[in-house]
């Protein structure tokens, strides 16, 4: 039953996607690339183009993208939304009642010492295994890369413009 | 004309140019903020070798990252313990 797969997918994106949207990419490829196979990796990089370009966070605009191509319906758009959100809204919602309880709580520390630097190298992850022959075609790929790579880093340029400009220079370079 | 529109954005030879310049750039956009993250802990060796050890769990070794930050997190406690005892001593 896809739709339950869909759901239980991405309520394990939801449930274990600490550290934000970027360290979200590497459980989000992981799901739907490998183990379900729903969607490309070429078809991946190009979600995370366009959820990086467009308003909101790229684990709910992935999903909703992805939930409709998985069952080339509206509902499976809905299905992998609501998943995917559920588990931040309940934590959410527990984290609120509790609040004090939980802020000087020695053991949340200890287990955010781990998952902090952990969340750092999915996002690192989830870069690496973007490189493959589609995203990098040729030298121009790589120039594009090196100077965006720059752009960012030294002179944090902003991302939907350097997205914009990279169009552009594949329009005109291929 | 039976075709969804997203087929036919896709199947677009214009968009297809678009996007060969995009996705190294999205790789790099990606990438920026892993380097940021890791300047910013401080390059010292317990986080540095934990976020590592989790991107060669996953790039090679195949590993579910739900996996991963399950065992990041019982290593966090247990590290955490461990240098709480050395300092008591």
């Amino acid at each position: 039953m896809i739709y339950l797969e869909l759901f239980i997918s991405f309520l394990k994106i939801g449930l274990f996607g600490f550290g934000g949207g970027y360290a979200m990419l590497s459980l989000i490829r992981h799901e739907v690339v490998e183990v379900h196979e729903w969607i490309s990796a070429t078809e991946f990089t190009d979600i995370v183009a366009i959820s990086q370009t467009t308003p909101g966070p790229i684990a709910i605009n992935s999903a909703t993208y992805i939930g409709y191509v998985a069952t080339q319906n509206v509902w499976g758009s809905i299905i992998a939304t609501v998943a995917v959100s559920l588990p931040s809204i309940i934590i959410m919602l527990i984290i609120c009642r509790f609040f004090l309880k939980f802020r000087d709580n020695k053991y949340v520390g200890y287990v955010m010492s781990g998952l902090k630097p952990a969340a750092i190298g999915l996002i690192a992850a989830a870069a690496i295994m973007l490189v493959n022959t589609a995203t990098f075609i040729d030298y121009k790929s790589i120039s594009l890369f090196a100077a965006a790579f720059i752009a960012a880093l030294r002179f944090k340029a902003n991302p939907i413009l350097l997205i914009v400009l990279a169009g552009v220079a594949g329009y005109m370079l291929y | 004309m039976d075709e969804p529109a997203s087929t036919a954005i896709k199947n677009n030879e214009a968009i297809e140019r678009i996007f060969k310049g995009i996705r190294p750039v999205v790789v790099a956009l990606i990438a920026v903020p892993a380097c940021n993250m890791l300047i910013k802990a401080g390059l010292k060796l317990k986080p540095l070798a934990i976020a590592i050890t989790a991107t060669l769990a996953i790039c090679l070794l195949n590993v579910s990252p739900v996996i991963v930050m399950i065992a990041a997190g019982v290593i966090g406690v247990l590290s955490s313990m461990y240098s709480q005892n050395a300092k008591q001593q």
